[in-house]
C-alpha cells in the first residue's frame, strides 16, 4: 500500500516513474483543483488562473481589487482504495479545503474531482448528500456528536438516515461499541464522555456505514498525545478492517505516522516533497 | 475601557453574526409585544374615553374629578339621536351609559388574559437575547473583564434591544390602528382620539419592556458573573416529575366537583363568591397547566423516542427530552389562546341565540352587548394567538441557530435538509400537539359543565374548534416561517478554517 503514490501539479515529479505500472486505480482522484473563496463571481472565469489572484473585471461591482492566494492551486491528488494519507502542513495551507472538496462538501472552483470513476461536481445536490452518507465517513476534531443522543443512537444515525429501522440501526451500532470496547457507553451522552471516548464514538459512527473512504480532519487535534496514539490506532484498524481508505488531515507528526503515506500542502498547493513518504 | 466602547466593540457592522441575527429576532418580538399590548391598552382606553362623562380616565375613576356639567349620556345621544333623554332609564342613550362601565371591565379582563402571553413573548425575547450574550461574556471575563462592565454591558445591550423593539412596537400600534378603527363596538366605530393612549403610556409601556428585558437578562447574567466559566455541560438532567400530573389532575377534578356542586354553594356563601370561586376553579387549571405541559410534552417525547419510525423523529425526541421546559415554552403561550377560544365559542353562540330569542333590533342595547361580547371575545383570541405564533417563532428562530453548527455537521456528513427539516418540525409538532390537546380538552371539560346546552350546539361546537384550529395554524405557520428562513440563513456548508 506504500507504493500508491499520490499526484499533484507539484509533486509528481518526485513520485517513481517505476512505480505507476503497479499503481492500482484510484477510487478518489482530484485532478487539477483550484478553490478560490474570494471569487464565487469568477468560479469559471478565474478557474484557471495559475496565480492566486483574480482577474481585473471579474470583481463585484467597483469593489477594490485585492490580490490574495488560492486556498487550492491547481493541486491532484489520487486515493487507491484501502489507502492510508496524512495531509500535512501550516494552518491556512488548505489542507481541510482539500478534504472538502475530495469529499464533495465543497465544489472546487475549477478541476474535478471523481470518485469510482463519477465526477462527483457532476451529480446533483441530493446525490452527492447521499454519496457523502453511504461512502464516505467523516471524523472532525469535535463537535460531530448530537449531543442530545446517547452513543448507541449517536452510531445508530447514519444507519437510519440511510433508510434502516431503529431496532437493526441500534443493534449494529452496540456491536461497533463492542467491537471498539465501548459497551458500557451506550447510554450516555457527548457531555458526559471524555475527549478521547468521543472521538471513539465518532469513529464507530464514521465507520459503521462501511464506508469506501474515511475523512478525518484533525481528528486527534483536541486530545493529548497519549490519547490522540489510541484513538488514530483504533481509527486505522477499524478502518483496515472495513477496508476503507483513510485521508488524515494533521498537523501532528506522530499522528501522520499512523498513515501509509504524507503529503504536505503549503499555500494551496501539494508540496514538491511532500508526495510519498 | 468604558461600557459604550466595549459595546461599540460588538456591534460594528458585519461583526455580530449569528448574535446579530438573534438580536434581531429579539427585536421583532419586542415589537410585536409592545404593538398588540399597546393596540390593547388603546382599546381598553377607547371604552372609558366613551364611559367616562368628560373623556377623561380620572373622570371615570372619580366622579368628582369630572369636569362641571359633563354628562355621560350626552355622548350616546349623539349615537341614538331619536330617542330622547326624557325617556330616562328606558333610553338606549341611558341604557349604553349605564353599560359603558361594564364594557371597560371586560375591556380590562380581555387585557388582564393578554398579559400572560405577553409576558411570556417579551421574556423569550429577552431569554434569546441573554442566552445569546453568555458565550460572548464569559469570554469577556476570562479576558479580565470586571463584574460591573459585564453587568453594564449586558443592560445596555439588553435595554437597547427592549427600547428599539418598543419604539417599533409604538409604530405598529399607530399602523394598527386604522384597521382597529373599522371595528363596531358599542354600535360605535372608534375614533384616534378615543385609541391614543397618549405619550405618557406610551412611555410608560416602552419602559416596562426594557425592565422586563433587564431583569430577565441580568438574572441570566448570574451565571457569568459567578464564574467565566459560564459553559453548561451537557448532560443528562432529570426529566419532570409525575406529581405534576397528579397536581393537574387534581385541581381539575376538584374544579369539576365545584361546578356541579355550583347550586348548593350558591344557597350556602351568595351569588358574588360563588361567581368568585366559579371564576377561581376556571382559572387554576390554567394557571397550573405550566407546571404539568412539560411533563406532558416529556412523556409524549419519550414513549416516541422509545422505537423512533426514522431519523428525523429521533432526532427531534431526542431534542425535546434534552429540555422539555424549552419544548413547552416554545408552545406554551397557545395554552390560553386556546382557553380564550372555548369562552368565545360560549360569548358567540350566546350573543347569537340570546339576541335572536329576544327578537330585539339590532340597535337594542342588550342585543348590542352580545354582539360586542362576542367580537371581543375573537378579538382577544387572534390577539392571543397571535402573540403566541410571534412567541413560538422566535422561540423556533433560536432553537435553530443553536443548533446550527450540530445541524452543519450532520449535512457536511451527508445528512439531506430535508431530514433536519423534518427533524426541527417534529420538535414543534410535537409539543404544540400536546398542547392542543391538553388546553383544549381542558378548556371543553371545565366548561361543560357550567355550559352544558350550550356546548352541546353545533355552532358553538364549530366556534370552539374553529378557535382551536386558528391557534394551531397561526403557532404551526409563525413556527414553521421562522424554522425556514433562520434554516436558510444558517444551513449553509460554510469553509471550515485550516
Amino acid at each position: 500500500m506504500n507504493d500508491i503514490p499520490i499526484t499533484s501539479s507539484a509533486s509528481t515529479p518526485h513520485t517513481a516513474p517505476s512505480r505507476a505500472s503497479v499503481r492500482p486505480s484510484p477510487i478518489l482522484e482530484g485532478r487539477d483543483l483550484t478553490m478560490d473563496y474570494m471569487a464565487d463571481a469568477a468560479r469559471s472565469g478565474s478557474a484557471h488562473t495559475p496565480v492566486g489572484v483574480m482577474p481585473r473585471g471579474t470583481d463585484r461591482g467597483s469593489a477594490p481589487y485585492v490580490p490574495h492566494a488560492l486556498a487550492l492551486n491547481h493541486v491532484d491528488f489520487a486515493l487507491a482504495q484501502g489507502e492510508s494519507v496524512a495531509v500535512m502542513g501550516p494552518s491556512g495551507s488548505g489542507k481541510s479545503t482539500l478534504l472538502h472538496a475530495l469529499a464533495g462538501i465543497i465544489t472546487p472552483t475549477g478541476g474535478t474531482v471523481t470518485f469510482r470513476g463519477t465526477d462527483i461536481a457532476a451529480l446533483p445536490d441530493a446525490e452527492r448528500t447521499r454519496l457523502r452518507r453511504t461512502a464516505f465517513g467523516f471524523v472532525f476534531q469535535s463537535g460531530q456528536l448530537l449531543p442530545e443522543l446517547p452513543a448507541v443512537e449517536n452510531i445508530a444515525l447514519p444507519l437510519m438516515l440511510g433508510g434502516m429501522d431503529y431496532r437493526a440501526a441500534t443493534d449494529q451500532a452496540v456491536l461497533w461499541l463492542e467491537r471498539l470496547g465501548l459497551r458500557a457507553l451506550a447510554a450516555q451522552r457527548p457531555g458526559e464522555m471524555s475527549g478521547g471516548q468521543m472521538q471513539r464514538i465518532a469513529i464507530a459512527r464514521a465507520l459503521c456505514t462501511r464506508p469506501a473512504v474515511v475523512f478525518a480532519d484533525e481528528p486527534t487535534g483536541a486530545l493529548d498525545q497519549a490519547t490522540g496514539r489510541e484513538v488514530m490506532g483504533i481509527l486505522m484498524d477499524a478502518a483496515r478492517g472495513s477496508g476503507a481508505a483513510v485521508v488524515v488531515v494533521t498537523h501532528d507528526p506522530s499522528v501522520a505516522r499512523f498513515c501509509s503515506r504524507t503529503v504536505t500542502m503549503r499555500d494551496g498547493r501539494l508540496d514538491a516533497d511532500g508526495g510519498a513518504r | 475601557m468604558s461600557t459604550f466602547a466595549l459595546w461599540r466593540l460588538f456591534h460594528r457592522p458585519g461583526t455580530r453574526g449569528a448574535s446579530g441575527r438573534t438580536s434581531a429576532l429579539a427585536v421583532v418580538a419586542f415589537a410585536a409585544a409592545t404593538g398588540i399590548f399597546l393596540t390593547v391598552l388603546g382599546g381598553v382606553h377607547g371604552f372609558v374615553w366613551r364611559a367616562s362623562a368628560d373623556h377623561t380616565v380620572a373622570c371615570f375613576l372619580d366622579a368628582l374629578r369630572c369636569a362641571p356639567g359633563a354628562d355621560a349620556a350626552a355622548y350616546w345621544a349623539l349615537t341614538f339621536p331619536d330617542a330622547p333623554l326624557a325617556d330616562g332609564a328606558a333610553s338606549p342613550a341611558r341604557s349604553m351609559a349605564g353599560m359603558a362601565g361594564g364594557y371597560v371591565f371586560l375591556a380590562i379582563i380581555a387585557c388582564l388574559l393578554l398579559v400572560v402571553p405577553f409576558v411570556a413573548l417579551a421574556g423569550s425575547a429577552a431569554r434569546l437575547a441573554a442566552s445569546r450574550r453568555d458565550a460572548r461574556l464569559a469570554a469577556l471575563r476570562l479576558a479580565g473583564a470586571t463584574r460591573g462592565q459585564v453587568v453594564r454591558l449586558t443592560a445596555l445591550d439588553a435595554a437597547g434591544q427592549a427600547v428599539l423593539g418598543a419604539l417599533i412596537g409604538i409604530l405598529l400600534y399607530l399602523a394598527l390602528m386604522p384597521a382597529i378603527m373599522l371595528l363596531d363596538f358599542q354600535n360605535l366605530r372608534f375614533t384616534f382620539e378615543q385609541l391614543w393612549v397618549g405619550p405618557a403610556a406610551l412611555a410608560g409601556t416602552a419602559a416596562g419592556v426594557a425592565v422586563l428585558a433587564l431583569a430577565s437578562a441580568l438574572l441570566t447574567l448570574r451565571r457569568v458573573s459567578i464564574t467565566p466559566l459560564g459553559v453548561a455541560a451537557r448532560a443528562s438532567r432529570p426529566l419532570p416529575a409525575a406529581w405534576r400530573a397528579a397536581a393537574f389532575a387534581g385541581v381539575t377534578a376538584a374544579a369539576l366537583i365545584a361546578f356541579r356542586l355550583l347550586p348548593q354553594l350558591r344557597e350556602h356563601l351568595g351569588e358574588a363568591v360563588t361567581t368568585m370561586l366559579a371564576l377561581g376553579f376556571l382559572l387554576l387549571p390554567f394557571a397550573l397547566m405550566n407546571l404539568v405541559g412539560s411533563w406532558a410534552v416529556a412523556a409524549r417525547a419519550r414513549a416516541r423516542a422509545r422505537r423512533p419510525r426514522d431519523a428525523a423523529t429521533m432526532i427531534a425526541m431526542r431534542r425535546i427530552l434534552d429540555d422539555p421546559k424549552r419544548a413547552w415554552r416554545n408552545v406554551s403561550g397557545i395554552a390560553l389562546a386556546m382557553f380564550i377560544a372555548g369562552f368565545t365559542s360560549i360569548a358567540g353562540y350566546m350573543s347569537t341565540a340570546g339576541g335572536a330569542s329576544a327578537g330585539a333590533s339590532a340597535a337594542d342595547p342588550g342585543m348590542i352587548l352580545s354582539r360586542d361580547i362576542g367580537t371581543g371575545g375573537l378579538l382577544t383570541l387572534a390577539f392571543a394567538a397571535v402573540l403566541a405564533a410571534v412567541s413560538s417563532g422566535v422561540m423556533q428562530a433560536g432553537s435553530v441557530y443553536d443548533q446550527a453548527d450540530e445541524y452543519r455537521m450532520l449535512m457536511l456528513e451527508g445528512t439531506d435538509a430535508a431530514t433536519l427539516s423534518r427533524a426541527r418540525f417534529a420538535e414543534v409538532l410535537t409539543p404544540l400537539n400536546v398542547v392542543t390537546l391538553l388546553a383544549g380538552g381542558c378548556s371543553m371539560l371545565l366548561m361543560l359543565p357550567l355550559f352544558a346546552q350550550s356546548m352541546g350546539e353545533t355552532r358553538t361546537l364549530l366556534g370552539f374548534f374553529g378557535g382551536i384550529a386558528l391557534c394551531y395554524a397561526l403557532v404551526a405557520v409563525g413556527a414553521f416561517a421562522a424554522n425556514r428562513v433562520a434554516a436558510g440563513i444558517g444551513g449553509d456548508l460554510r469553509r471550515a478554517d485550516d
